[in-house]
Parts: structure tokens; sequence; C-alpha cells
């Protein structure tokens, strides 16, 4: 195979695809991510290298601020440690703490990619609504920063709509902090037709912790067990809490979310038609045993904690009648589009996200859809079966493209970038 | 700009024979059919499909999209006859079929999709490009019914 001007396929070109809830990070050609990785970072106080730069920076008059240390990924932020603060370095999706996402950078090289960032061309995908000016920072800190000999920037739900095989189609993706639904045609997104809704997956572990607490059920995540016994359904659990446990509460937080997150997973099921009491007891109940060794059979709270994704009227708090349902998010996307378009966007519903996998979402989703889609309009809901692909489904879009050879001619290259400035970036990545 | 896409190229054969079967009021052809080149480099000419004698456009159409595969997207440029609007002898026009089966791989799917842009910019006056993704809609009634 000829070389393309940057030596064709012989390096490896690099993809990054940054959600509400995880960085997924890999070589393109590859099926799956190599890494992912949290994109809640843990912030400490470093005491020690507040020290050091007090004693040699010795001309220095005022006292030095303690930096900060970040704890990246799995292993380091989920250990329990003293003053450990957990934060995103996210805001809707998009890069709000650059600093701590230049950290992430380093350590993804580092650590996952383990190899050097000025090797390898990037492809990075980004929300819909990304601003001009992020997109224009981004850019610039891959190039000066890190040194990149070429760059690309992609929307997500373009790479997912192509994986998907259709260059029009809505993409509802239905992540941690938002459900969104963004139409595309022809690969272009039209913007005016973007709709958000908070209704995701931080919705559902905060129905789920709602539930827990009517119940009268303690969810103690793990790092404060010391040890546990098993108990029979529904008694007291039998546990040991570690001594000198001291965490922040936004680790506390985080943590009991995460057993959540497994909890809503495996035991949440999204009721076929409109919650009602009578229908949903008799389903099959789903045990479940909570990390201190409690457990029990959940039986209607299964249906009852999602219900509010799809009927935001059933959410206790007032603020629920101003946010929309998945299906209404939807339907209010498709409206805002012209016309003659509508038709193929209902026929092209794909459906992503990681909350999009609670049992039962698409099946809901067909439903309310089907009550909504004008009756001249055939209405397509398109859901990869394996998690891995719908999860992905954007990280693995970009791994195709930027591993094509014909993708060279695409790619911001460091030489355009130094001619034309961060302005290039949204000529060559519209 | 031609937008998001992987960069892959339409062959001049391919613009070449299409003008031909465009602008001749009837060139005896029925259907070509482009695909991506096994690199991954090109959108070429897979082969061309004349009218059968004393067949109509829908046996035409059905007998062409019977050989289509699942596992392999492809593009088909059609000369088809419209439904005809009050009343009026239906014109020949041009229609540009892109298949891609939601069972193909991923892959597939994405390079197609992903090309798709670079075809249309290359292909002037066609009257309308279609996307099928399921082998149950690839019926010649289901095209007629987009063009009315």
């Amino acid at each position: 195979m000829s070389g393309g001007v940057y030596g064709g396929d012989e390096v490896g070109a690099l993809v990054f695809d940054i959600g509400s809830y995880s960085f997924r990070a890999g070589y393109a050609g590859e099926d799956t991510p190599k890494a992912e990785i949290p994109t809640h970072v843990g912030v400490v106080d470093d005491i020690e290298t507040a020290m050091e730069t007090d004693s040699t920076g010795a001309n220095s008059e005022q006292p030095a601020q303690p930096d900060k240390k970040y704890l990246i990924d799995t292993v380091y932020m989920k250990h329990a440690r003293k003053g450990m603060e957990l934060a995103s370095f996210l805001k809707d999706g998009m890069v709000e703490n650059w600093d701590m996402f230049e950290k992430v950078m380093d350590y993804v090289y580092s650590r996952s990619i383990k190899s050097e960032a000025s090797l390898h061309q990037l492809l990075m995908s980004e929300p819909a609504w990304c601003t001009k000016s992020k997109r224009e920072k981004l850019t610039e800190i891959m190039f000066e920063k890190y040194n990149i000999p070429a760059f690309f920037l992609c929307k997500n739900s373009v790479l997912s709509a192509f994986a998907n095989g259709r260059s029009t189609a809505l993409i509802l993706d239905s992540g941690a902090t938002h459900t969104s639904a963004v139409p595309v045609y022809d690969g272009y997104v039209l913007t005016q037709g973007i709709v958000k809704s908070p209704l995701a997956g931080d919705f559902m572990t905060v129905e789920c912790r709602k539930m827990m607490d009517e119940l009268g059920v303690e969810v103690v995540p793990p790092y404060l067990i010391q040890s546990k016994e098993a108990v029979p359904d529904k008694q007291p659990p039998k546990w040991k809490r570690k001594e000198n446990i001291d965490v922040t509460k936004s680790f506390h937080n985080y943590m009991v979310k995460d057993v959540l997150q497994d909890f809503a997973a495996s035991v949440l099921q999204v009721s076929d038609t409109p919650y009602d009491q009578n229908a949903v007891e008799s389903m099959p109940a789903v045990h479940y045993e909570f990390p201190n060794g409690y457990n029990q059979d959940f039986g209607s709270e299964r249906f009852r904690a999602c219900e509010g994704l799809f009927d935001p009227s059933v959410i206790k708090e007032a603020q629920g009648n101003s946010m929309l349902g998945v299906g209404h998010v939807v339907t209010t996307s498709v409206g805002m589009c012209d016309i003659d378009i509508r038709p193929s966007l209902y026929g092209g519903v794909i459906v992503v996200g990681g909350n999009s996998l609670i049992q039962g979402f698409t099946d809901r989703l067909n439903r309310d859809l089907s009550n909504k889609t004008p009756p001249s309009m055939r209405l397509k809901i398109i859901a990869a079966a394996s998690s891995a692909e719908r999860r992905f489904s954007s990280w693995i879009g970009g791994s195709i493209l930027a591993s094509l050879g014909s993708f060279q001619q695409m790619w911001v290259s460091k030489q355009e970038y130094e001619e034309g400035g961060k302005g290039c970036v949204e000529r060559k990545c519209p | 700009m031609s937008g998001p896409g992987s960069g892959i190229e339409i062959s001049d054969e391919c613009i070449s024979e299409y003008k031909s079967f465009q602008q001749s009021a009837d060139s005896g052809k029925r259907c070509i059919i482009y695909k991506i080149t096994d690199d991954n480099k090109q959108i070429v000419i897979e082969k061309k499909v004349d009218k059968g004698p004393g067949k109509d456009d829908a046996e035409d159409f059905d007998e062409i999209v019977s050989c289509l595969e699942d596992k392999e997207p492809r593009y088909l440029v059609f000369d088809l006859k419209g439904p005809g609007k009050g009343g009026a002898a239906a014109n020949n026009r041009v229609i540009v079929l892109t298949w891609i089966s939601d069972s193909a791989p991923v892959k597939k799917r994405m390079l197609y999709s992903a090309s798709f842009n670079s075809l249309k910019a290359k292909l002037p006056g066609v009257y309308k490009f279609i996307t099928v993704n399921d082998k149950g809609e690839l019926t010649y009634q289901r095209i007629m019914s987009e063009l009315s």
C-alpha cells in the first residue's frame, strides 16, 4: 500500500471518545477501545509538593499554595483517601476544567496507550452542541502541548449514524448526565433540532436512592465494609465497618452511586406500557444482594424507579414537570426539523448510550413513539444488541474512519494548523 | 467542503458512465451498480445491467435487487419511470438507491454511509436518493411510494 501524506497506515491513529461517564481511548482499526477510564477524577491538595516548593522557593514572599494532585482511573480514584474530592472535567459534555483534562490526557497517553502523543494522529469525538471556542481551545492544546501530527474532530452523533449505516438519522443518546436527540442529515448535524433532557443515568440512580430510603434499605458502598456474613432474605445485614475511614462527601456519593448503577443495571426494567401497579405486580421479581450482604426481592419497585424516564409526571419533585421524557425528546427534536425530512428521521431512530441498556428501554420507546408518530410516517428504531456497540458506537465509528487510507486527506495536519491557526478546525471539521 | 466523510473518492469511470446514462433519453441500461473497492480506496462500477427485453420496470427492479446481499452494501443507479402526475405520461428518472443492510458488518456500514456524500456531490441531476437498510423494504412499491 502506498503511503499517504503522513506515511499511510504505518503509524496507528488514535481515537478518543469522551462521555460524561467514561473516556474511551484506543487505536484506530481495532474493534473496541483499549481503555475505558472514568471521567471523574480524584483531587487532593498535595501537601508534600507544597512543602517542597516552600523550602526551595526561598525567594518567594508568599506562602506556597498547595498543588493539586490528581488521581485518575478506577484503581486510584475509587480508593478511599482522606480529603480526596471526586469531580468531572466535563460540563454539559464539553471540557470545563482544562487543567484536569490535560492531566487525564497525560495519563491516557502514558498509561493506557503507552506511547508518545507526537507519534499518532488523533480523532476525537465531541458533542453535537460543542461551541466554537471549546473546539478551538482543544485543537490548540492538542497541537501546542501534545504536538500531535494531525487532528480531526467529529460529532459523536454523526459517527453513531454512520456506524449504523445511515447518513440521515435521529440519534437518541441516553448517557449518564443527559438524554439527547440529535438529527443528522447527509452527515451534518441539524443544530436547530438538538433536544436535551436531564432524565438519564444519573437521574435513575437518584430515583433508586430515593426508593432505598423509602424502603429503609441502607446502601453501604464496599469501601466501608471490613467483612460481612450471609443473611437470609430481608434480614438485617451482619457486617463490620472498616475503621478509620475518612473520606469526602463527593467520594462517598460517587461510591454509593456506583452500587446503585449496578443495582439499576441488574434489577430495573422499564414497563412496556405506562406504569400500572396491578400489571407490574404480576411480573417476576428479581433478587439483589447489596455489598453489605442485605438481600431481597424487588417486584413492582423494579418498574416504578425508572418510569420517570419516560413519564416525568410521576417524578415527585415539582421540577419533574418541566423535563422531557425520552419519547418526548425524540418527537420534539423531529418537530423542529423541516417537514420534508421528518419521515427519514422517524425511519431511522438510532438508540445509543449506556443508559439505553436498561431492560425494556427500546420496547417502551417503540410504544411511546408509535403513538406519537404521524400515521403517514414509518417508524423504525435501531438499537444494537451488543452492549459494546451501544456504549461505544461513536468510538467504533471513529475507529473505522481514522483507519482508512483515504481519510488521510481529511485530517487537519500540523502544518495546516501552523499556517491557518486554530480556526482551521472549523473549516475542515464541520 | 463535502462534510464529514471517509475521503473515499468516486472513480472517473463511475462519473462518465453516470453521465451517459443520465443524458440519453433511453440508454437501454436499467442500472449501474457501484461498490467500494476491497482496499477501501475508491467507488467503482461493479456491473451494468441492461433493460430486460419485454420486462417492465418492476420486474427488472426485483431481479436486480434480489441479487443484493445482506453482508455487502451497494449503491445502485436506476433508470425508472416514476408515477406520472395528473395522468401525464411518466418520465424516466434517475434514482440512486443506497443499500446498507442493518445486518452488514459495522465496517461496511460505516464505509458506505460515510462515503455517501462524496457520491452525492458527484452525481448531479439525480431525481431522488433513497437509502434502504432492510431487505423487507427493498421493493418496487416502496421506492415508488418515495417518489410520489
